[in-house]
């Protein structure tokens, strides 16, 4: 069984993808063509893990929707990671539509993944983390990642 | 003094009390400029490396809200603080918008006591800082070094939280997953963009992918003796469409286990490819990885690192990333035991009495300056034993002396020697462990660093204080004036020509070696080593030409430095005919023909071709025939019989 999953819908020349489980040396991007988009649309919440080999691989494949209109959606933290280390992981004039941030409590050791959205909790320049995200208990959650690093990518 | 210690601009257009404020400072230890105009402002603080701004909200050419605002976007809250103040705006609605607009840290209501202005910046410290209380990533994954236990959380929160690091902090970073069983990805980005990694399964490496795909498999199984050099030959005319370790085990040439020993070693030659001296960026993904074969497992480990810290780090980046620990002293951690490997390993065997100088209560200072070790390898060993987790940095010297100060102090000034303006400021960079390019951040944490200035008084101290605050002063201005891309593209052209020389004379060595000009080769390598002492393979022709130039005086004395350098060969440089040649040779120095004979065969074995090993072996062969005896040709036989024969 396949380690990864992608799924193209397409309606004219916009495409809608969703990206599933591991991304690592065994996937084959080839099959998958984007070429011809004028809009592509990933959905990203069910990518498991990425390595390195992956990492090249997508670079090479997001590079060849040549014109089209790229945006990430349901970012998981190990995509947003990638976006803020790898140069093209994230395309020049690509968006970010939303994306995920880690919460931690210390009280209960509780995690959780708090979905940020852009015009919501974010803009094209900056972050505004909503307040009063709260464990399973009522206890006070806080951002679970260095926000320097974790949120570069809307700031840079 | 040009001080650069907590540099604080007043931009006040009443003289007297802007007079008052610079004086209150300057009792304090501060260093204050005063200014009456924007203009004036702007090119202090673009000159200078100032951390505070004091400033009016009322100025006759602009507001202070609008100057602030003005220059924030190049002058983060990172960088600096400010204060604002006034006696007319002192509506609570102004004090909050301005203070939100201006990111400021505090607004003070004129008329104010001195002492509350004073209260509101961080005094300048009579000592070096704490590596211990560092906020930089990077720095607080070394804060590791000072504590006994690290919970596996407070482990992964580190490594998760790094963002761009040296190369050299990969041993250490790859021991922390190795032990906190990890299990995931680690990929890393270099500055022009290439992407490599490995994956680990609770701690186990179970694979590395790099760029550079060069295999070592057939020279591994060749010098493990698990393969025979025209078999290896007959594999690689094979032109079948099959992996070459599927060629090999399918016409059992070697079994699939010495694939798998030859494969986790090849593995390990990569990850010693990762460790360079350059920026990396570093990400971690935490998941699942099956453990398949073949892979490193942690006992296996260990044994890498030693040689990875022995091997590629340099001492110039370990005289500068110890420099923030040197007041302090060094305790045993509860994982050390007698027989732990880490104590038999070649480094620390080599430094005798070195374990028990660490942990005597003396300072690190204290110990190199009591010199009783060779530099190089007490840092590497010291490195080494840090890693692995048997010491830790227990407390700082609470009462510096003048003493220790300047020989804190001089010990950073010697590693200034020689070094240009922009170098300068990439080894303070590397002292303060910072990776950011923020040249404010860098010289304000580099002040803290330094300590106090030392009283006047104190005439020596005083001066090498304001020599090096001189020279970290200019850098910085030199870093600031925008002209290091300049003098960077003029290093790297100086480089491509040095390099072009180097090469040449390394090459001249090489042929000096081959006719036995020993002297000659020696010069011209200590040429090569004092341009680039991480030249390709430079310490293996330096111990042939140191172990040729011996003589029975200092025949003791070059053995041990000649062992010492073998130490320091990376893994990828090993499995050549001339590592095992150079080895032969050090086994014929020590007296151990047999072990002579048989490096000889190997490096035949190797390369055919290489004359001065066939030379070796038949001088080995004459000194035997001298005693009588048949020892060597018996030898032979046995040597090629072992040589070759599968193991398995």
């Amino acid at each position: 069984m396949s380690k990864h999953e992608i799924n193209i819908e397409k309606t004219d020349r916009n495409f809608k993808v969703k990206v599933t489980g591991v991304l690592d040396e065994d996937v084959d991007f080839n099959l998958y063509s984007l070429v011809g988009a004028s809009s592509i649309e990933l959905n990203l919440e069910n990518v498991k893990s990425i390595n390195s080999c992956g990492i090249r691989e997508w670079i090479k494949w997001i590079r060849s929707a040549i014109g089209a209109q790229v945006s990430y959606l349901l970012c998981p933290k190990i995509i947003v990671d990638q976006i803020n280390m790898v140069q093209g992981f994230l395309p020049a004039g690509a968006k970010v539509l939303s994306f995920y941030v880690p919460y931690y409590s210390e009280e209960s050791g509780e995690e959780k993944n708090v979905l940020f959205t852009l015009g919501k909790e974010y803009s094209e320049s900056s972050v505004v983390p909503p307040a009063g995200i709260k464990d399973s208990a009522g206890q006070e959650m806080e951002i679970d990642v260095v926000e320097s690093k974790y949120f570069k990518f809307i700031t840079k | 003094m040009d001080n650069f210690r907590n540099q604080v601009l007043i931009f006040e257009d009443d003289r007297t009390l802007s007079a008052a404020l610079k004086a209150a400072f300057e009792r304090e230890g501060f260093v204050a400029y005063t200014t009456t105009n924007p203009n004036d402002a702007r090119e202090l603080l673009a000159l200078k490396p100032i951390g505070v701004l004091v400033i009016d909200c009322l100025l006759p050419e602009m507001s202070g809200v609008e100057f602030v605002e003005s220059i924030r976007s190049k002058f983060p809250t990172e960088i600096l603080e400010v204060i604002l103040m006034s006696g007319i705006f002192v509506d609570p609605s102004f004090i909050k918008d301005s203070l939100r607009t201006t990111a400021g840290k505090y607004f003070l209501k004129k008329p104010f006591d001195l002492s509350q202005l004073l209260s509101l910046v961080e005094k300048p410290v009579s000592r070096p800082s704490d590596p211990g209380i560092s906020t930089n990533p990077r720095m607080r994954l070394y804060q590791m070094f000072s504590q006994e236990k690290v919970s596996a959380r407070d482990k992964r929160k580190a490594l998760e939280a790094l963002d761009e690091i040296h190369g050299f902090d990969l041993p250490f970073i790859y021991s922390l997953l190795v032990e906190s069983q990890f299990s995931g990805h680690l990929n890393l980005v270099t500055t022009v963009g290439e992407v490599f990694g490995l994956s680990l399964s609770n701690g186990n490496i179970t694979n590395v992918d790099i760029p550079d795909k060069e295999t070592y498999i057939g020279k591994l199984l060749v010098d493990k003796g698990y393969l025979h050099p025209d078999d290896l030959l007959s594999v690689v005319k094979d032109k079948s469409q099959k992996k070459f370790g599927e060629k090999l085990t399918k016409s059992f040439m070697v079994s699939p286990h010495a694939l798998d020993m030859a494969l986790s070693f090849q593995m390990n030659i990569r990850l010693s490819k990762t460790i360079v001296d350059k920026k990396i960026a570093v990400n971690l993904v935490e998941t699942k990885v099956e453990l398949t074969k073949p892979y490193i497992e942690p006992e296996e480990f260990a044994e890498f690192l030693h040689d990875w810290i022995a091997s590629k780090i340099s001492v110039q980046w370990l005289r500068a990333h110890y420099v923030q620990w040197m007041i302090y002293s060094l305790e045993k951690t509860p994982s050390f035991r007698e027989n732990h490997p880490a104590l038999l390993s070649p480094l620390v065997q080599t430094l005798p009495n070195l374990f028990n100088a660490l942990s005597s209560g003396a300072s690190l200072s204290q110990i190199l300056d009591s010199r009783k070790f060779i530099e190089e390898p007490f840092y590497k060993a010291l490195h080494y034993l840090l890693t692995s987790g048997l010491l830790v940095f227990s407390s700082a010297k609470s009462d510096l002396t003048s003493q220790d100060r300047m020989n804190q102090l001089n010990k950073i000034y010697a590693q200034f020697n020689g070094l240009n303006k922009v170098e300068i400021f990439d080894l303070i960079t590397q002292m303060v462990g910072d990776q950011h390019d923020v040249p404010e951040l860098v010289i304000q944490k580099f002040s803290r660093f330094l300590g106090r200035a030392p009283s006047p008084n104190e005439k020596v101290l005083f001066s090498l204080y304001q020599q090096l605050t001189n020279l970290a002063l200019h850098a910085f201005e030199f870093v600031k004036s925008g002209k290091t891309e300049k003098l960077k593209d003029e290093m790297a052209k100086v480089e491509v020509v040095q390099k072009m020389q180097t090469t040449q004379q390394f090459e001249e060595a090489k042929n000096h070696l081959q006719k036995s000009s020993f002297k000659v080769a020696l010069d011209l390598l200590h040429q090569v080593q004092d341009v680039d002492p991480k030249f390709e393979k430079l310490r293996i022709y330096l111990s042939w030409a140191r172990l040729g130039m011996m003589d029975s005086i200092h025949k003791e004395k070059i053995i041990t430095e000649v062992e010492m350098e073998m130490i320091q060969i990376p893994p990828e440089e090993k499995f050549d005919a001339i590592y095992s040649f150079v080895q032969g040779l050090l086994a014929k120095a020590r007296g151990d023909f047999s072990a002579a004979h048989k490096l000889f065969a190997k490096a035949m074995s190797l390369d055919p071709t290489m004359i001065v090993a066939r030379r070796e072996m038949t001088v080995l062969a004459g000194m035997a025939n001298q005693k009588k005896g048949d020892m060597f040709n018996k030898d032979l036989k046995d040597v090629f019989g072992s040589i070759f024969r599968k193991k398995s």
